[in-house]
């Protein structure tokens, strides 16, 4: 659900800014330059990207209700050897087809990788999200009031990064316990002081613009200047960094899952997967650690994409201006 | 005055750094008594054992009385689970992950300032581009994906390196240069594999922070000068703006030595390699929390103590840093 949310704000955004741009230039008179700006378009690959991460958000939203096998069921009896690892595309005993093969317990791995995805993406998307809110407010309040709150506020978060993030979200996940709320919460703690300090760069430089000493003259409480005036352009710009953001919390997940510490076993995660894994890798048998990589690296690669479009899209500077 | 402000700044993140260190793995759910007695603890005997290792204080208390032994007696404890003093698996893990390091950034340099200077010579030409691809594909995959394909690749399909790198022996002290020699010539090569899966994205960052900046270098006035002269466009690159082009290049490489100590975690439980990533893994699996602490701070204060360096060296290379921050 986090994934519709974030959507439908990424759309309305772009619709809002891009009708910014336009009046701004058509007020300064280039009629050339807003042309060449609502000829911008983001390409197909975007397009892919969004419909890639968008079927996978699909997949793993629906999980129980699409007809999928149980992911955690185990083969039992006599043939239960025979059904394990079994290449993408392969029939079980029973006449079945496994779409994308078994894993080494003879469990269905489309069905894991679904599971696993769901994980991936809610801690992903959550731990972003809830990241976002509380890095952004942060670095909001510090980029604007600067000073005394500046600098206690970028001092701590200055702590929080003398820990590798890895090790840091390790750290919280070994005190609070394994599982999807606590694997969030420690990718939160780690995203914070980034999204912090980008967000506190961004408010330095639009606090300094003429549109907001006009809205403190005319009277505007700071409350107000905080919200409707930069709050706005803030949000924008950091906007094409989300994606990527949420790339790395996914890929910290599976390192996390990989190392034991994301979900419990049997429920799939895709660093777990990979991890259970990787004995097959070294027997050859490549596809078992192999289905789940697939995913998480197209997962990664449309999220990176996605962000780098943006970036491209809302950069005034690389466009034909 | 400015290394003064800067001595003070670090002495005060470290305390900070080791206190939430502290308190973190204060934290940590089944302390070394639970480890200790297992199941069979009467309850008096619980509560001797927390007498014993100082449990019932105050969290201050404990705190000053740890950093004490760490500083004045460089004691981080002993392992809860086996009774082995953390400071000794220290001395023992650390040389491995810091050789592991500094291998992955010798490879991540030097392809990547072979990429950023080729990629410089002609900006939007076919090796740009190229470079360009890989390094946002080597960003956006994660290394444990690249260490499972190198697996794959390298080690089961043509089976020319070993899946596990525990055999690493970092000795410094060799009786003789031979044995010295092909010691380190084989922990080269079992390492091979898992310094290339850390080289990867960082030779991307370099390749592109070098090819931007030597971009803006060579359209300086004293380039066209060179140029003018009629030097070789070999030498210019190399002799001109070679050296003026490696300043963020080198500060983003000095702070990614320290972040890598703590970076190679998943890399060394990938590939089995008995370093400060293992230790903390098994800590953490085996909930032994003064280890784990003991590996956090050395980790976090080798981060800190690096950053630290890298300022002053950059002060050091650009004196309107010192002299900015001196006249705010």
């Amino acid at each position: 659900m986090g994934v519709n949310n974030l959507a439908a704000e990424v759309g309305v955004i772009e619709q809002e800014h891009a009708s910014i741009i336009g009046s701004e230039l058509k007020a300064q008179g280039d009629p050339e330059a807003a042309a060449a700006l609502a000829k911008r378009k983001l390409g197909l690959p975007f397009w892919i990207a969004i419909g890639f991460i968008g079927l996978i958000a699909f997949l793993a939203i629906f999980a129980d209700w699409l007809p999928l096998a149980d992911p955690n069921e185990q083969p039992r009896g006599a043939n239960a050897r025979l059904e394990q690892s079994l290449p993408p595309f392969s029939y079980r005993v029973d006449g079945s087809m496994a779409v994308l093969g078994t894993d080494s317990l003879g469990r269905d791995q489309l069905a894991r990788v679904i599971f696993g995805s769901r994980v991936a993406l809610v801690v992903g998307f959550a731990s972003i999200t809830i990241g976002v809110l509380i890095g952004g407010s942060l670095g909001l309040i510090s980029g604007y009031f600067r000073r005394g709150v500046d600098t206690a506020t970028m001092a701590s978060m200055d702590v929080l990064l003398a820990f590798p993030a890895l090790l840091l979200a390790l750290v919280i996940v070994a005190i609070r316990g394994k599982g999807v709320v606590n694997s969030t919460i420690a990718l939160t703690v780690v995203a914070i002081p980034t999204i912090a300090r980008l967000v506190r760069a961004n408010t330095l430089t639009f606090s300094q613009r003429e549109f907001v000493l006009a809205a403190r003259t005319l009277g505007a409480s700071h409350l107000r200047v905080i919200t409707k005036e930069l709050l706005p352009n803030v949000f924008l710009a950091i906007l094409p960094f989300i994606p990527l953001a949420i790339a790395v919390a996914i890929a910290a997940e599976g390192a996390l899952a990989y190392l034991g510490q994301s979900v419990e076993p049997p429920q799939a995660s895709l660093g777990g997967m990979i991890s259970q894994g990787q004995p097959q890798l070294e027997q050859g048998k490549w596809w078992v650690p192999g289905v789940p990589i697939f995913v998480l690296v197209l997962l990664l690669i449309s999220l990176n994409l996605l962000g780098d479009r943006l970036r491209e899209y809302f950069s005034i500077k690389e466009s034909s201006l | 005055m400015f290394v003064a402000k800067k001595v003070l700044q670090l002495v005060f993140v470290l305390l900070v750094v080791s206190f939430l260190t502290f308190l973190m793995l204060d934290q940590l759910e089944g302390d070394v008594v639970d480890v200790r007695c297992g199941l069979g603890c009467s309850n008096e005997q619980r509560e001797a054992l927390r007498s014993e290792f100082g449990l019932d204080d105050p969290i201050p208390v404990q705190y000053g009385r740890w950093l004490k032994e760490l500083v004045v007696d460089r004691n981080l404890g002993v392992s809860g689970l086996n009774g082995v003093p953390v400071s000794e698996s220290l001395a023992d893990k650390l040389p491995v992950t810091l050789f592991l390091v500094v291998y992955s950034q010798a490879i991540a340099l030097t392809v990547g300032l072979l990429l950023g200077m080729s990629s410089a010579r002609k900006p939007g030409g076919l090796i740009d581009r190229a470079s360009s691809a890989i390094a946002g594909m080597a960003i956006s995959v994660p290394n444990y994906v690249v260490a499972f394909v190198l697996i794959l690749l390298f080690a089961v399909t043509v089976p020319i390196f070993s899946v596990t790198a525990q055999d690493v022996n970092i000795e410094w002290l060799m009786p003789d240069v031979p044995a010295q020699l092909s010691n380190l010539g084989n922990n080269l090569y079992l390492l091979l594999l898992p310094a290339i899966c850390l080289a990867l994205a960082e030779l991307a960052i370099y390749a592109r922070l070098l090819r931007n900046d030597m971009v803006a270098t060579l359209q300086e006035d004293y380039v066209t000068m060179a140029r003018a002269k009629g030097l070789p466009p070999k030498q210019i690159m190399r002799r001109h703006a070679f050296r003026p082009s490696t300043f963020s290049l080198a500060t983003v490489a000095g702070i990614n030595m320290g972040r890598l100590i703590g970076g190679t975690i998943i890399i060394e439980a990938i590939f089995a390699i008995n370093g400060m990533g293992l230790y903390v893994v098994q800590s953490i699996n085996q909930r032994d929390a003064i280890p784990l602490q003991g590996a956090v701070l050395v980790i976090a204060t080798a981060y800190v103590l690096i950053n630290f360096l890298v300022d002053l060296l950059y002060a050091f290379l650009d004196p309107r840093i010192r002299h900015a921050r001196a006249a705010a």
